[in-house]
């Protein structure tokens, strides 16, 4: 069924589901099953959510769990079995949802009109899909033709709407198998099978949801691992192609040939994505950025292999997995996750509708009040002037740069998630922000665009693609990221570098030159990036470091950001904490 | 008088009436303010929220209401003026709230220059419960001029006025929302001065006895279905799925007074809860809760 992904990949369309989900179900700490989900249409969607809200609320899944697993011990027909509690669970939960929101029955028939249209050629011998049918069709008042067979199961599982409770139902269901099944397994055990399996793979129904609750999928994990795994070797691999030198690997210093150079140039592009400058900009920034100890540096300013032409396939399909795990992380809390940019959205917007204010003072100079002017003479109170005290600061603009070196990699769908809702809360009060990433691949420093200022909110979703490889080079990327900063018009332009304060790159040294500094790491990467923070807070940038590191390592942070620079020990509380930065800033 | 009934049948201690009809018996009230004195159908329900303003309006305090919309903050702040039978000022707050429009302003008035006196101003010669209606929306250096009056001093002491001593029995009943957009942290200081009160979101029974009370010709099946619509929608907001924006009691009300005027059921709960929300997507998750609980077919013969 391929059109059957479209209305879960419609995410606005997936929460409401969910919502009606935990609507019926009153408790909003539940998740709705792949397997619980309809793609029939969005009708049966909605009223599968409303049948997944009373399984939560009416039946107790732990007793259900137990029957199964010791009945399928005793010989049982685990998917018959499942099909069964389906049937008579959705039957004696409908019921009561009925009863207790009226408005349900509209739902469901909904549903039922779309989904007997689905249903029109079915050809099973499947007694179980059957039935499933031969319901539907009687509960919107079409009288089916149906085998006597059937018509008996039906009515027999009928009676289990009526059950109180949970353990009754299961009482109910296993008299139901006894009476029907050992017989039909005798049978034809194979075709039974089968058949039920093809149904299942249509329907994704209600015992994949079962299975899922009872055995936990350990595959994905292991598919994810392996990727790594190649993705890592392969990088690897195209490093070793250019001269690496062992001898000098200690002090961490690459020698590259000059006509090398080009070709570095092309694997930055064949890994990162193309760059969205042209040449000459690129050229012109370079020539502006990198001197003194990025001298060898060359700065690639891309928006990732997903967003640029690309022709590496392997790489987008690299970086769509890590951006598959970010958003599965994302969406596992998605409700903790859409409270915090609500709250902080919120608190933001309080602060800035607060700061516009203007202030109109009664004073006895400034602006005439004409109505006021009969007091001349008359009142002691000579105040008939206004003054507008303005508490206007400006306009602001934040960029968010984000540490994407190896060493995050640990924090990597965290650090997505938060930058991501701080875009997002930014985004919707209107302030103009960037999000980049930087890390360092030989001597390129790749500064990664997850979203530019004027983006619109849905690209915010880009941010997912945050995942974590190479070096970093603080002191260079602060610099390139300050100069289109510095080129916006608006008054308050800050920067939050989020870090863990150990900049740390390789050396490479060009042609035949002889280079004798140290790597770009320890007291001389540091000193650098610390000037480089300084010059941009001299040039009326507000930096704000946030750093994630280890507790020993603060010293270093505190060194290169002096002042306004904090400490996380919870990467959860970043974006909570930036937008607290901010709302001092807009404050004062 | 009615409302003590009514009081006592909530569960209020019978002892804490008995203080109140001794405070109402010392404090005689004029006749002409007689119509000041607010009286209102509706009863805030909650005892415990209930004896806690009674004892501390009894205790000389200020009281300031919060907590979100539709839980009764007016109603209550009406109701203790008329349980107290004290004239009421009433007092909304804006941004340009200032201290001319609390106190008084001059004004020219038969060739000579006179003090046209605010709210707080009657309030306090009169004796009366002030009521600052979303106090958190001022501008905090507004209310400053008020302190004195909060406090222990009880009295308004401001350049360019006389100086105003508080009647005994003058009280000020502040309320607030902290969660709309444009509210204001409130200064420790002024805070310091009220009594805090939290007034906590409407539970079922409450519900459902407001909306008996409101509409006792409601028919008894359907009745927890709209109570529902209410219920459900704020367990949503309350888990951030949704704004505050459809929870709207009032606008359930309207609803179901214009259901009884003969409007079909889903169209009166489109206009008083659905459309409060402007946002597309936020308006489906409504309509969808509200699709569980109304059939689309009713009719308004099915409600009333």
């Amino acid at each position: 069924m391929d059109d059957s992904k479209w209305i879960y990949e419609d995410y606005e369309f997936d929460n409401r589901i969910s919502n009606l989900m935990w609507t019926i179900a009153g408790d909003y700490d539940e998740n709705m099953d792949r397997g619980e989900k309809s793609f029939i249409s969005k009708n049966v969607a909605l009223y599968h959510a409303v049948t997944a809200g009373g399984r939560r609320k009416y039946i107790e899944w732990t007793s259900v769990k137990k029957y199964v697993i010791s009945r399928h011990r005793k010989g049982f027909d685990k998917d018959i079995l499942l099909g069964l509690i389906a049937l008579g669970s959705d039957l004696m939960i409908e019921k009561k949802i009925i009863a207790e929101r009226p408005g349900v029955y509209d739902i469901r028939k909904k549903a039922y009109d779309d989904m007997i249209t689905s249903y029109y050629n079915l050809h099973t011998e499947n007694l179980i899909e059957k039935t499933r049918h031969a319901m539907i069709l009687q509960k919107i008042g079409k009288s089916p033709k149906i085998d006597r067979e059937t018509q008996k199961l039906l009515s027999d599982l009928l009676v289990l709407q009526t059950r109180e409770n949970t353990i009754e139902l299961l009482k109910g269901i296993e008299g139901i198998y006894l009476t029907y099944f050992p017989l039909f397994l005798d049978k034809d055990n194979q075709e039974v099978l089968d058949d039920h399996n093809n149904g299942q793979g249509n329907r994704g129904d209600f015992s994949d949801f079962m299975l899922e609750e009872m055995y936990e999928d350990p595959e994905e994990d292991d598919i994810d691992a392996s990727i790594e795994e190649i993705s890592n070797a392969l990088l690897g691999e195209s490093e070793g192609e250019t001269s690496y030198n062992s001898s000098e690997a200690n002090n961490r210093i690459v020698r590259v040939k000059e006509e090398d150079l080009e070709k570095i140039y092309e694997k930055v592009a064949y890994y990162y994505g193309t760059s969205f400058l042209p040449i000459n900009d690129v050229k012109q920034l370079q020539n502006q950025v990198c001197r003194d100890i990025h001298g060898n540096c060359r700065i690639h300013m891309t928006d990732g292999v997903i967003r640029s032409d690309s022709k590496n396939e392997f790489q987008e399909k690299y970086v769509r997995r890590q951006q598959t795990k970010n958003i599965d992380v994302f969406r596992a809390n998605y409700k903790v996750f859409k409270r915090n940019i609500n709250k902080l959205k919120e608190s933001l917007s309080r602060t800035l509708v607060q700061e516009e204010i203007e202030d109109q003072i009664p004073s006895d100079a400034g602006n005439i009040v004409a109505s006021k002017l009969w007091r001349v003479n008359r009142s002691s109170n000579n105040k008939v002037f206004v003054k507008t005290v303005d508490n206007d600061k400006g306009s602001f603009v934040v960029d968010i740069l984000m540490d994407s070196s190896g060493s995050q990699r640990r924090n990597q769908p965290r650090v997505a998630i938060q930058s991501y809702i701080l875009a997002q809360a930014l985004t919707m009060v209107g302030i103009p922000n960037r999000v980049l990433g930087f890390s360092s691949f030989l001597d390129y420093t790749v500064i990664k665009r997850f979203r530019d200022y004027e983006s619109p909110l849905s690209v915010n979703e880009n941010i997912f693609e945050y995942y974590c490889t190479g070096n970093n080079r603080d002191g260079l990327a602060i610099k390139a990221t300050c100069q289109d900063l510095l080129k916006r018009s608006e008054d308050n332009k800050i920067l939050i570098v989020l870090s863990d304060g150990r900049p740390n790159d390789i050396k490479v040294g060009k042609g035949q030159k002889d280079n004798l500094q140290a790597s770009y790491r320890g007291r001389v990467a540091i000193d650098d990036t610390a000037r480089e923070v300084r010059l941009a807070r001299q040039q009326g940038i507000l930096v704000l470091g946030v750093f994630t590191g280890k507790e020993q390592e603060l010293g270093a942070e505190k060194l290169i950001y002096g002042k306004d620079f904090a400490y996380i020990k919870d990467i959860n509380r970043f974006s909570e904490m930036v937008i607290k930065y901010l709302k001092q800033i807009i404050m004062n | 008088m009615e409302l003590d009934q009514k009081l006592l049948k909530q569960g209020i201690d019978e002892k804490l009436i008995n203080d109140v009809k001794y405070f109402r018996k010392f404090y005689k009230l004029e006749e002409k303010l007689q119509e000041r004195v607010p009286s209102t159908e509706n009863i805030f329900y909650g005892k415990d929220i209930w004896a806690m303003c009674i004892t501390a309006i009894l205790e000389e305090e200020n009281i300031l209401l919060s907590g979100p919309k539709a839980t009764g903050k007016n109603v209550l702040a009406d109701n203790i003026c008329e349980l107290f039978n004290r004239p009421q000022w009433n007092t909304s707050f804006h941004v340009n709230t200032d201290s001319s429009s609390l106190i008084g302003t001059d004004t020219f008035i038969d060739n000579e220059v006179r003090l046209r006196r605010g709210s707080v101003y009657e309030c306090a010669i009169n004796g009366g419960f002030g009521v600052f209606d979303e106090i958190n929306m001022a501008k905090n250096d507004a209310l400053v001029v008020l302190h004195s009056a909060l406090d222990y001093r009880k009295v308004i002491d401001v350049p360019g006025y006389e100086k105003i001593k508080l009647h005994e029995a003058t009280r000020f009943i502040g309320t607030m929302n902290y969660e709309y957009a444009g509210t204001k942290e409130l200064n420790e200081a002024l805070v310091s001065r009220f009594m805090t009160i939290d007034i906590p979101q409407i539970e079922e029974d409450t519900l459902m006895l407001i909306l008996r009370e409101e509409f006792p010709d409601i028919k008894e099946d359907v009745l927890p279905q709209f109570a529902g619509i209410f219920l459900d929608l704020q367990e949503k907001s309350k888990n951030s799925e949704i704004s505050t924006k459809s929870v709207d009691l009032r606008g359930l009300i309207g609803s179901l007074k214009t259901i009884r005027r003969g409007l079909k059921p889903m169209l009166a709960i489109n206009m008083g809860v659905i459309g409060k929300s402007f946002d597309q997507y936020e308006k489906e998750i409504v309509l969808d809760v509200i699709r569980t609980r109304i059939r689309e077919s009713w009719e308004a013969s099915d409600i009333f």
